[in-house]
């Protein structure tokens, strides 16, 4: 059980060792090649997305209630 | 009908010069100011554009052709060879800056233009500034040699939008999954939607943002010395192009207020408001040069210095950085996770033996692999991806035609 933890142990970091070298690697490149990616965004055409109401972690029931509220509108 | 701005002094063209912001005489080397020349050489006057909002609302789409128009230079008169929504080009024979001005009213005239203001030899300054500076990019793309460097005017719709929306999102936390609710609103002026068929859509939109505060009422003097095409997208296509990307956006800015991972709309009901719509042209630099035989083009956007493009990576610089940091990483995490494994294994695993204790084990062994793949694996494949679909672009034959099938003075 020891050895095999180990085991493991070393397996999941090769693999992630591998993976981290891999996302240096694109990063270095995107930072070398990419010479300009980015699009406009709702701050440069005005002022952004405002969010004027919000609920988080709302139930099903909840959700429901709130399309038949949007229906009777 | 073409016709050139004449220069005052000697009566060669004058063309419109970014880095003086005048008119200027490439042959007696004489500056004019706008009003100056207008003063002396009085635009002709369009024709009545009482009846343009109907033109504006029933254009038709222009169909895809190859149609080319022979016209005659005003100069020299040779004949010119323009494509049907070309407004300014040259003269192959006699280099003379050359303006359709027929086609600004047939066409409808732009509301806006903003002159170019970075210069020619500025656009090319700044792309080798910032392609010297690229560690993984190949020699042979350091030292570039020009193929084409050619300022466009690019025909734009630009629309004030209101955009609000109820949204309902699904998204996952954990092992649960959750809705939340979100109801916001954005307004947009002056927001771009290009208006040209030829010219690819998704690398038009890396451009953005043009500052509309330059926005100046159009003349067709700033069109001398650049190359300049009228809309063929009319503006009933554009409003629906403009409503998909404003939603687009708003989705994107509500997405990161939202935390969890996988999320979705799945319910919305969004207002969207489009209006006070707008023609202008704006600037584009386009510079190709070739590697390994394949035409590359980089945009400069012609007000704001924002460059466009991705170049290809050497592959074995890549392949040892790669080998380096792996020689480096895999050792270190090995010791480290295979020490955390033993440290975990005592304190999880029930001494006794019995399933539990093992099976908490294998949640911890299947959760740490799951996320360490996404943050390393995962994110890499998908930057890698996105970085060739970058290059693509940059390669894409589509643009190297935009620019290309135009005369050359």
């Amino acid at each position: 059980m020891e050895t095999a933890s180990w085991i493991i142990g070393i397996l999941i970091g090769v693999t992630i060792g591998l993976g981290l070298a891999l996302r240096i690697t694109v990063m270095l490149i995107m930072e070398s090649n990419d010479i300009g990616d980015s699009t406009g965004t709702p701050e440069d055409f005005g002022d952004g997305v405002t969010v004027i109401r919000k609920a988080d972690r709302m139930s099903k029931r909840k959700v429901k209630e709130l399309y038949r509220h949007q229906e009777r509108r | 009908m073409t016709r050139h701005y004449q220069c005052p002094g000697c009566g060669s063209t004058v063309e419109y010069d970014p880095s003086l912001g005048k008119l200027f005489c490439p042959y007696c080397n004489e500056t004019y100011t706008l009003e100056e020349h207008h003063m002396l050489y009085p635009d002709i006057e369009g024709e009545d554009t009482e009846g343009s909002e109907a033109i504006l609302r029933d254009f038709p789409e222009k169909k895809k052709t190859a149609r080319v128009k022979i016209l005659q230079c005003c100069s020299c008169g040779a004949e010119m060879m323009m494509n049907d929504v070309e407004i300014s080009s040259f003269c192959a024979y006699c280099g003379q800056a050359t303006v359709v001005t027929e086609r600004l009213v047939d066409y409808l005239e732009p509301d806006y233009i903003i002159p170019f203001k970075v210069s020619k030899e500025r656009a090319e300054e700044i792309i080798r500034k910032r392609i010297s500076r690229g560690s993984f990019i190949p020699k042979e793309i350091k030292d570039f040699e020009v193929e084409r460097l050619r300022g466009i005017y690019i025909p734009y719709w630009l629309f004030n939008i209101s955009y609000s929306d109820e949204q309902v999102w699904w998204y996952k936390s954990g092992r649960y999954d959750y809705y939340c609710y979100r109801y916001g609103q954005c307004k947009l002026s002056k927001f771009t939607v290009e208006a040209s068929e030829r010219f690819n859509d998704e690398y038009s939109e890396k451009l953005e943002p043009y500052n509309a505060n330059a926005l100046e009422k159009f003349d067709a003097t700033y069109l001398s010395g650049f190359y300049s095409d009228s809309f063929d997208v009319n503006r009933i296509t554009a409003r629906r192009l403009a409503e998909k990307r404003v939603q687009e956006l708003y989705n994107r800015e509500i997405e990161k207020t939202i935390r969890g991972s996988r999320k979705k709309v799945v319910h919305s009901n969004p207002r969207i408001e489009c209006y006070d719509p707008k023609y202008a042209l704006l600037p584009t630099w386009f510079l190709t040069f070739r590697y390994q035989d394949h035409p590359y083009t980089i945009l400069v956007n012609g007000q704001t210095e924002k460059m466009v493009g991705a170049v290809p990576f050497v592959k074995r610089r890549a392949a040892v950085v790669f080998a380096v940091l792996a020689a480096l990483l895999c050792p270190l995490l090995s010791v480290a996770f295979a020490y955390a494994n033993h440290i975990v294994g005592r304190v999880v695993a029930n001494p006794g033996g019995n399933g539990q204790g093992a099976g908490k084990l294998v949640a911890y062994y299947v959760l740490l692999i799951i996320v360490l793949f996404s943050m390393t694996w995962i994110f890499a494949v998908k930057r890698y991806r996105h970085m060739k679909r970058c290059v693509g672009l940059t390669k894409a034959s589509e643009t190297e035609e935009f620019v290309k099938e135009r005369q050359d003075r």
